[in-house]
């Protein structure tokens, strides 16, 4: 049934990850997104994967459940594999006709898709273990220094919340329009890719009347409860920060300075003192 | 004077024409004038298009009159900077349940206007504990607004007026919406409010079987006030009624019958039981 949907992904299970405050879990994304695009080496994905497989241990979130994401990437992650592979000029591997695979090709596609894959993978953490309703409080909270510039930060959350409080009864008009629609002989299947197009038109034009006339409602509503829209609200469910969420602040801090660190590594030096360590181990069994 | 003195009301809409010009104006209620004490419960009644719905955002303050004065408590809805203060003591739920839940639970959606209203979490938890007890759905308090049924989300929209201590309820047909076993639990629920909490409550209807709940019954026909009286009352008067185009309840049609025929009946019983009494 349609109206069995659920609202985003959030996946229930009682865990540390579940239990963190949602801007906690905002700033540990953020700050893994920008990780895994300032990393240059191979030392700081080992990092950015040893906190991934921390994160998905942690959330106790079934791996199959998270990796779901993944489908509806394949088809980009094939795309940006082969431009990567095949249009990276530099030294040629493999050469099949004109195409030229290049060692520089192998490893930006390589790097592609990494980030790519963990990027999907540590976005969708954060909505399995987060309901809407906490993200949309989390955002409220965490970009409140926004009111500063005259952003009305409060005024946007609470009209995401709305939004996501209104999916499940649109779809339930949709339904109604659909049936209602299709009982006077529309189609919405049938017909190449225009034609289906064209078949929305009658579901969309009584839908967005609806719609329409439901926030005209919700407005007269909302006003009659007092509604003025300044910031001055408080909240039933106050965010606030717990232990926990501290020491997981001083982790990510930890983390981004270790991420930043490894830029400073040469991988030619410490090849050099692998090789240099190598060639110590070979002189003592010479002796 | 009462808790809401209706003076010299009307209201006019703008009528636009395709360029978006005023083209006429369309008087939608037509110098009305009364007032509800506290602790009534009044029950206000008209066809489809007879202003009733007008004149319940009217005493809201959601529309402001074009001529006259609403009063609450002595606040001018005129009056912007007492508006919020009118809306406090003045209580609405309207007809489709759905449009008017805010948030995507229970709690939350009754916590709204104490949010406004900027409550304490404490005394916000508590009110909430209260007032979904007075209306017996404490077990719905973490349920998702989107899962319950329409009778359900009057109440939890009951329970966000009750929150706010509104001294006055108004109720823009609550109950087109629901079923009938829904209707009844709901205004029975209301008149328990109206007689336990003293809650002033100006019921909105278009079915005349719910009058039965009131003590007072305000007709309502094309923007004026035709009939103000006791129900009992106002069904005995049957012309003005059927001009107004609204019916007898069954029962009372009944018991009419039955007189015409020479039973000792009044003609103005609404239950079985009443109808049952006269007929011993």
């Amino acid at each position: 049934m349609i109206r069995d949907i659920t609202l985003g992904q959030y996946y229930k299970k009682d865990s540390i990850v579940h239990s963190l405050d949602p801007r906690v879990k905002l700033v540990a994304t953020l700050i893994f997104l920008i990780s895994l695009f300032i990393s240059t080496n191979i030392f700081a994905y080992i990092l950015a994967t040893a906190y991934l497989i921390t994160a998905i241990i942690l959330c106790k979130v079934p791996f199959g459940f998270i990796i779901r994401g993944l489908k509806s990437l394949l088809l980009l992650l094939f795309i940006s594999i082969a431009f990567n592979l095949f249009l990276t000029p530099g030294k040629v591997v493999f050469s099949f006709y004109a195409i030229n695979i290049t060692k520089e090709g192998i490893i930006l596609a390589l790097k592609m898709a990494i980030r790519l894959v963990y990027l999907v993978i540590g976005s969708s953490i954060l909505t399995l273990t987060t309901t809407p309703s906490k993200l949309t409080d989390g955002l409220e909270k965490g970009l409140s220094f926004l009111n500063v510039i005259k952003v009305p930060v409060a005024e946007i959350a609470l009209m995401m919340s709305i939004a996501l409080r209104f999916i499940p009864t649109l779809i339930e008009e949709v339904d109604k329009i659909m049936n209602a629609q299709m009982s006077r002989g529309a189609n919405f299947e049938k017909g190449n890719l225009i034609e289906k197009a064209k078949a929305l038109i009658p579901l969309l034009v009584p839908l967005f009347v609806s719609a329409f006339k439901r926030a005209n409602d919700l407005a007269y509503a909302m006003e009659s409860r007092c509604y003025v829209g300044d910031s001055k609200r408080t909240k039933l469910r106050p965010l606030k920060y717990k232990r926990i969420d501290y020491i997981t602040y001083i982790y990510l801090l930890v983390f981004i300075i270790l991420i930043f660190l490894t830029r400073y590594i040469k991988i030619d030096s410490t090849l050099s003192i692998m090789g240099s360590f190598r060639g110590a181990l070979k002189l003592y069994y010479e002796r | 004077m009462g808790n809401i003195d209706v003076k010299n009301l009307i209201v006019e809409f703008d009528i636009f024409n395709a360029d978006n010009e005023v083209v006429s104006k369309k008087r939608v209620i037509d110098d009305i004038s009364f007032s509800v004490n506290e602790g009534d419960f009044v029950c206000i009644i008209g066809k489809n298009g007879s202003g009733k719905s007008t004149l319940a955002k009217c005493l809201n303050g959601l529309i402001i009159p074009t001529g006259g004065d609403v009063l609450i408590y002595g606040m001018n809805t005129k009056n912007e900077e007492q508006l919020i203060d009118i809306r406090k003591n003045i209580g609405m739920a309207f007809q489709n349940p759905d449009n008017q839940i805010v948030a995507s639970i229970v709690e939350e959606d009754v916590a709204f206007g104490m949010e406004n209203l900027g409550f304490s979490p404490e005394e916000m938890d508590k009110r909430i504990d209260e007032s979904l007890k007075i209306l017996g759905i404490q077990e719905l308090r973490f349920a998702q607004t989107s899962k319950i049924s329409g009778g359900q989300k009057q109440k939890v929209s009951l329970a966000g007026i009750l929150c706010m201590k509104s001294k006055i309820l108004v109720l823009d047909e609550p109950t087109s919406m629901i079923d009938k076993n829904g209707r009844l639990d709901l205004l029975n629920k209301v008149y328990e409010l109206n007689k336990k909490e003293k809650i002033t409550v100006i019921l909105i209807s278009h079915y005349i079987e719910e009058i039965s709940f009131a003590d007072r019954v305000i007709v309502m026909n094309q923007g004026k006030i035709i009939l103000d009286d006791t129900p009992k009352n106002v069904v005995l008067k049957d012309e003005l009624l059927n001009n107004a185009g609204i019916e007898l309840p069954y029962i009372t049609r009944m018991a009419k019958e039955l007189k015409s025929f020479g039973k000792k009946l009044n003609g103005n019983e609404f239950s079985v039981e009443e109808l049952c009494q006269f007929l011993k």
